[in-house]
């Protein structure tokens, strides 16, 4: 899942990507607003961790734009500034989340991924389909109960499915949010991991449109739990 | 006034010392009252008891030609109780002595003939008046103990002073009264005053205060702007300096975080790396904060002596000679001759550090920094110049802010360094002005200094 961090500082932003990147994400940064506007205008970031304090662009002034496009996707704030007043304001302005300088890696991370779950409203933090099962934060996947090992990009790819049960994801899609923009994938990246998803899941799981992408079909979920 | 936490011995009650200063006025100004009626009393007094005097004779003459003849000498009784103190003698042309009064004494009362005369006897003053009828065989003498006078003036003077001593006591506690009265104004300012607590820094309400304290009120409402706007200035730089820090400390911690997490030593190295970059960062911050609050004394500069700059430049330049050589970077001072400056040498060095430091970090690995001080009409210019990014012209005013920072320089100053030259340059009175590098490229730093003597 691709996520954008905006943050000035370079030890810090530094800092998050690696920290949010070794959590599976596949992280993009950028140190002023108005880099982070136009990141934001072209790639499909899941959610944006956005400092304060930016130079060009405040964060509060390009949070205010995103919302008055209409752009509805989760913004974590990251501040130093921790008076009630500047949390109202930011959470006013249309972040969905806060976290206040310094803070933990461990918690950033869970806030993000609790972030995404609720912008996919989903309830349960573990995705399930049929006997299949993936969890985000311990980054595990089960079949039927059995552990299966997934490499980083294959857990990535499946989770990105899963998240998009009935939809189809055309390579492109799938490829941004598999990778970073200075990572430039082999042509045929998708299919591998597609491939060897297969492998260990079962050939029937994921399904293949020609021209078109993949697709985890609906039909076949089972109520939760 | 209720200066209760003054010390002691020290103040006065303005209050008691009006009450004082009243009662002195009134008391003096009654004394003096009836020091002049005892005067006047006396004066008075005594014009009245010679005419008396003089009467007295008169009649006693009268009497004494036809009835006197022959009375062998004589003494008449005195009833009144002045009776002791007035006395008559009468005495025929040969000396001899026809009557008197039993107070008066056998002697002569005086030797004159005629009209008034002062005279003692036995320790007592007389006033006597003398008379004699027209052929001079009878002469009669008036007398009176000069102190009735004084008893008698003194009594008026005295009961002129009964009242004051019944009605000072009720003087002072009118007086007393009124002056609370009207100093209740000031107490209830110095209340107001004393109520505050020790942030509440609005002007005290100034409006019903008399105008006798109004410039007090005023001195103090502009002592409270002062302050209110000093603390604001240290609030509002505590509350940056901390934000500050925040930054480099979640840097340092994600990092810890980081390299705890990594998996491989690739990433691990880079992220322990970035962890002592933060932490070294965080340190030099901490250090220009203290350096900022050092350059904020009130007034001036405490030690002001004459600074050579040219020796001072050389002695920063030396000391950064290792971080020039580890990136490469060429560095020339020019300055041909000790340029002398009037300031703080500690200062002038921070203010020659920051700007060869700003220098070094921002230019490139091979690039070049000039360093010139000149003097030119005793005045002094000192110069920066590299060729490294430079600061577009737009930024150039705001560089000075404190933790303001140009961005996409890849470095992570304290935002300080500037704020840092920019106190130094006020302190000493000097200018300082931001300029593009040599042959347009890069950036020049100019400080210029007033002659000195001049500043």
């Amino acid at each position: 899942m691709r996520l954008l961090v905006v943050e000035d500082d370079p030890l810090l932003g530094d800092g998050i990507r690696a920290g949010l990147t070794q959590a599976g994400f596949a992280v993009d940064w950028v140190e002023d607003g108005r880099a982070a506007e136009l990141a934001l205008a072209g790639e499909p970031y899941a959610l944006v961790v956005l400092d304060l304090g930016l130079p060009r662009l405040s964060g509060l002034e390009l949070l205010r734009r995103l919302r008055a496009q209409g752009d509805a996707r989760p913004v974590l704030i990251l501040t130093a500034r921790d008076t009630v007043a500047d949390r109202v304001g930011g959470l006013d302005a249309g972040a969905d989340d806060y976290v206040v300088k310094p803070f933990d890696l461990a918690e950033l991370t869970a806030r993000v991924r609790a972030l995404l779950r609720r912008s996919a409203g989903q309830a349960d933090p573990v995705l399930r389909h049929g006997d299949l099962a993936l969890d985000p934060a311990a980054r595990t996947v089960t079949l039927a109960g059995a552990r299966v090992e997934l490499a980083p990009r294959e857990f990535t790819l499946l989770h990105e499915l899963l998240r998009n049960v009935g939809r189809v994801m055309s390579r492109r899609q799938l490829e941004q949010n598999l990778y970073r923009w200075d990572q430039e994938p082999d042509s045929n990246a998708v299919e591998v991991h597609v491939h060897h998803l297969r492998r260990k899941l079962g050939t029937n799981l994921i399904r293949t449109m020609r021209g078109v992408g993949y697709v985890i079909d609906g039909a076949t979920v089972e109520p939760a739990r | 006034m209720t200066g209760a936490s003054a010390p002691p011995g020290k103040t006065f009650s303005l209050r008691g010392r009006l009450i004082a200063l009243f009662l002195l006025a009134t008391t003096v100004t009654w004394a003096a009252a009836a020091f002049l009626s005892y005067v006047d009393a006396r004066k008075e007094i005594g014009e009245m008891m010679d005419a008396q005097l003089a009467q007295s004779a008169e009649i006693l003459l009268a009497q004494a030609g036809h009835e006197l003849d022959d009375v062998p000498v004589a003494e008449t009784p005195a009833g009144h109780r002045y009776g002791r103190k007035v006395a008559f003698q009468i005495w025929d042309s040969r000396g001899r002595l026809l009557l008197r009064s039993e107070s008066a004494p056998a002697e002569r009362l005086t030797d004159r003939v005629d009209g008034f005369a002062d005279r003692r006897l036995d320790g007592r003053t007389w006033r006597v008046y003398s008379r004699s009828d027209r052929d001079r065989k009878v002469l009669v003498q008036v007398g009176e103990r000069r102190e009735v006078r004084d008893e008698l003036a003194a009594g008026v003077a005295t009961h002129l002073l009964y009242p004051v001593l019944f009605a000072l006591p009720v003087l002072a506690l009118l007086i007393f009264v009124a002056v609370g009265r009207a100093l209740a104004p000031l107490d209830r300012v110095a209340r107001e005053v004393e109520r505050r607590a020790p942030d509440h820094l609005l002007p005290v309400e100034a409006g019903s205060a008399p105008r006798e304290v109004q410039p007090l009120l005023a001195a103090l409402n502009a002592l409270f702007a002062r302050v209110r706007s000093t603390i604001e200035h240290e609030r509002r730089f505590t509350a940056d300096a901390a934000h500050e820090l925040r930054t480099p400390l979640a840097a340092v911690k994600a990092q810890a975080q980081v390299a705890q997490g990594a998996r491989d030593a690739a990433l691990r190295d880079h992220a322990l790396a970035q962890v002592v970059a933060g932490t070294d960062r965080a340190t030099r911050l901490v250090l220009q904060l203290l350096t900022l609050a050092r350059l904020d004394p009130p007034q001036g500069l405490p030690a002001a002596t004459d600074v050579d700059v040219a020796a001072l430049a050389l002695a920063v330049l030396a000391d950064e000679a290792p971080r020039a050589a580890a990136k490469q970077i060429d560095v020339a001072l020019h300055a041909p001759a000790p340029t002398f400056v009037r300031g703080d040498p500690t200062m002038l060095a921070v203010l020659l550090r920051n700007l060869v430091d700003n220098a070094l970090r921002y230019t490139p690995d091979g690039g070049r920094i000039r360093v010139r001080v000149t003097a030119d009409a005793g005045a002094t210019t000192l110069e920066v110049a590299d060729n490294g990014p430079g600061i577009p012209s737009a930024e150039r005013g705001r560089v000075f802010e404190r933790f303001y920072r140009v961005t996409g320089t890849g470095q992570s100053g304290s935002g300080l360094g500037l704020s840092i030259v920019r106190r130094v340059v006020e302190l000493h009175g000097a200018v300082v002005e931001l300029d593009d590098g040599p042959r347009g490229k890069g950036l020049t730093v100019r400080v210029r200094f007033p002659a000195a003597g001049q500043g």
